[in-house]
């Protein structure tokens, strides 16, 4: 009979580290749905694997590991004409995301100072694009702007945050 | 980091052509810093993603927390925030118990040590994908298929009539012929051909149904789907909200309760308003094998008595014959377990009502539904013969919800099941006597819960209560909930022929 074993310890470090998964996920895949689909694989799999894991490995690197496997068998997966990486890029993304993910928890932390900087208008449409999960048309219709001109204008939001979270990460006293 | 090179990366990211792809590789592949950047911002999106979606979550959970007057709000929904990682790792969990075979297992502390062991709920715990819920006599397969089959993935053809597919996590499909399904899990199928209405509880949400035009990915509704011939699909929601996938498009589009449209060759080409009469209801297909199989139960000469409840007025009638009929007290009929009024309800002391039964010598079988409301009495009395004299019976539930039969034999012959009733659920109830094994034996739904080898030479019913029982000319004992159907036999049914009763007649949700 199969028999599913977790210990409480595996529990706690698979849930403190579940954005670090996520962003080494997200960093490596790029689109969002995807990234969606391959981390939920990831943790079933983590789960599955549990027993597997004691105190002296190192529970994030051994996760990242299990997910490098998702991934690459995620970019196996589909099909020619979807596929935007090539072997190459996907070995680089993956030992970069496996880098950069730890960065994910204190990135989300400084994100909240970050948005205190946008202003109202701007916020309420990231809020309706990430939120509320509603098209670009539906905002577009919403804000009365342009298709192009909400893109552009999530570009610009998008790429002020990161510069914010990004210098705050290099200077704390910011 | 050079800003430019980022951006030109993330132009070519969002371009579909091969030129910008192979110019992605070249300066993902050549640009570290840049790559780097890159990745970050992918990370930070889903930073904001989750940042956003939290807040919506809050959102929604502090605005229900002000609708139903909790104290504390804000609290509330801070805790939902709070444990949403956790929530997140619960779900993985969730998915090994509900999609993984054989991991149909819940989590239990070990207070010996700090692990958290995995055991069965029962060893016949379900590990199957799917399962045709189908016991009807008109539908065709193209293949071989037994009409109660455990699905595997893999693809299936339905050439004749209306079925019903039920999903290990309790998804319920209804497939309407001609149809070409494919199964891929117990959270995805790919439609297509035919018709097929999802009703999709807590457990299934992110049902996701595929057609050739679009994906459809569940947010906890009911749905239904068609795909016609050369590339048309239709979209119908009937309650909830889905998220549709549009020209292979990664970030999906809501639709709410009410909204239908139609798609060809991908693009949509109409929108309309949700139609339900044009989808089959599990309900529909409930109700076709259920009168199937009870027209098939009227031509056994053994059935004495079988009352349906329809009508109006204040008289029971024998489907039967002429005889054997009974009158309601206060009668209130309303809906049983179909959508026609077809059920008793006792909801008051005043709610009562007496048939007139015939006797049985040797064998017999009693059969109801009942969905109990709530078990307000000491003794919760189903149906009990007027008198309590030698041959008398009765049919009761104790206080705990438990199955009792007591017939007044030479001695009085009692027996109870420890199993408990459920409330609020239609459960068939069945009490049998093989006079030839001498054994008296309670069903509930499918299972035997209780039997017992007695000596019953008949049974006088003659003046039956239903939902009371009088005493010193009181109404002492009562029942409170619904009745629908009830039957008499002088034979004793099988466990095989009680199961098949049960699987034809528990409604669909």
């Amino acid at each position: 009979m199969n028999s599913l074993e977790i210990s409480a310890d595996f529990l706690q470090l698979l849930t403190q580290y579940q954005l670090a998964i996520r962003g080494y996920i997200r960093g490596a895949v790029g689109n969002a749905f995807d990234a969606d689909d391959v981390f939920q694989k990831t943790n079933i799999i983590l789960c599955q694997k549990a027993s597997q894991w004691n105190q002296d490995i190192p529970f994030l690197k051994w996760a990242f590991t299990v997910a490098r496997y998702e991934v690459m068998g995620h970019f196996r997966d589909q099909s020619r004409d979807k596929l935007i990486f090539n072997d190459t890029v996907i070995e680089l993304m993956l030992d970069d995301s496996e880098a950069l993910a730890p960065q994910m928890e204190k990135r989300a932390k400084l994100l909240k100072h970050c948005l205190q900087e946008v202003s109202d208008e701007n916020r309420s449409i990231l809020e309706a694009r990430y939120g509320s999960a509603q098209t670009i048309e539906q905002i577009s219709q919403q804000v009365g702007r342009s298709i192009d001109g909400v893109k552009s204008l999530l570009k610009r939001v998008r790429k002020k945050i990161r510069i914010c979270i990004t210098m705050k990460m290099e200077n704390p006293v910011l | 980091m050079n800003e430019k090179i980022l951006e030109r990366m993330l132009e070519c990211y969002d371009s579909s052509s091969q030129q910008d792809k192979d110019e992605l590789n070249h300066l993902l592949e050549n640009h570290a810093p840049e790559r780097q950047a890159f990745i970050i911002h992918n990370m930070d999106e889903e930073i904001i993603r989750e940042e956003f979606r939290l807040e919506h979550v809050e959102k929604i959970f502090a605005d229900d927390d002000l609708n139903s007057e909790s104290v504390e709000p804000t609290h509330r929904a801070s805790n939902i925030v709070k444990f949403y990682p956790i929530l997140a790792v619960a779900a993985a969990i969730a998915i090994l118990f509900t999609v993984g075979i054989g991991y149909q297992k819940f989590i239990q502390k070990d207070n010996n040590d700090d692990s958290i062991v995995a055991k069965p709920i029962a060893d016949t715990a379900p590990a199957w994908c799917a399962k045709l819920m189908d016991y009807s006599s008109d539908t065709q397969w193209s293949g071989e298929l037994k009409r109660t089959a455990i699905l595997n993935p893999g693809m299936y053809e339905l050439t004749k009539g209306t079925t019903l597919i039920e999903f290990s996590n309790g998804v319920q499909l209804t497939v309407e012929s001609p149809a070409k399904l494919e199964i891929k899990n117990s959270l995805e199928v790919i439609l297509h051909q035919g018709k097929v209405r999802a009703n999709v509880p807590e457990a299934g949400h992110g049902f996701v149904v595929n057609t050739p035009d679009i994906k459809i990915r569940d947010l906890g509704t009911e749905f239904g789907v068609e795909v016609g011939e050369s590339d048309r699909t239709q979209v119908h929601v009937f309650h909830g909200e889905i998220e549709l996938y549009e020209n292979q498009k990664t970030i999906p589009v809501k639709a709410y309760e009410g909204f239908a449209a139609k798609w060809v060759s991908g693009k949509r080409t109409k929108q309309m308003v949700a139609n339900e009469a044009i989808f089959a209801t599990g309900q529909d297909i409930a109700l076709e094998q259920w009168k199937h199989h009870q027209a098939s139960l009227k031509k056994d000469p053994s059935l004495l008595v079988h009352y349906d409840f329809r009508g109006s007025g204040d008289i029971i009638k024998n489907t039967m014959s002429d005889q054997y009929s009974g009158v309601i007290h206060s009668p209130i009929r309303i809906r049983g377990r179909w959508l026609d009024q077809s059920a008793l309800l006792f909801d008051s002391p005043d709610n009562w009502a007496e048939v007139d039964l015939p006797t049985v010598e040797g064998d017999f079988s009693l059969q109801t539904w009942v969905s109990v409301d709530r078990l307000a009495f000491s003794i919760n009395a189903i149906m009990n013969t007027k008198k309590w004299n030698p041959d008398s019976l009765h049919l009761q539930l104790s206080r705990r919800g438990n199955l009792h039969l007591g017939v007044k034999g030479k001695n009085i012959y009692d027996i109870y099941s420890k199993e408990m009733i459920p409330i609020g659920k239609w459960i068939q109830l069945t009490a049998t006597y093989d006079s030839e094994r001498q054994q008296m034996s309670l069903y509930i739904n499918d299972k035997k819960v209780s039997e017992k080898q007695r000596d019953i030479k008949r049974v006088v019913f003659g003046k039956t209560l239903l939902g009371c029982w009088i005493q010193g000319g009181k109404r002492v004992r009562g029942f409170r909930g619904r009745m629908d159907e009830l039957s008499l036999r002088s034979r004793c049914l099988s466990p095989d022929e009680i199961s098949a009763s049960y699987q034809l007649g528990q409604p669909a949700p």
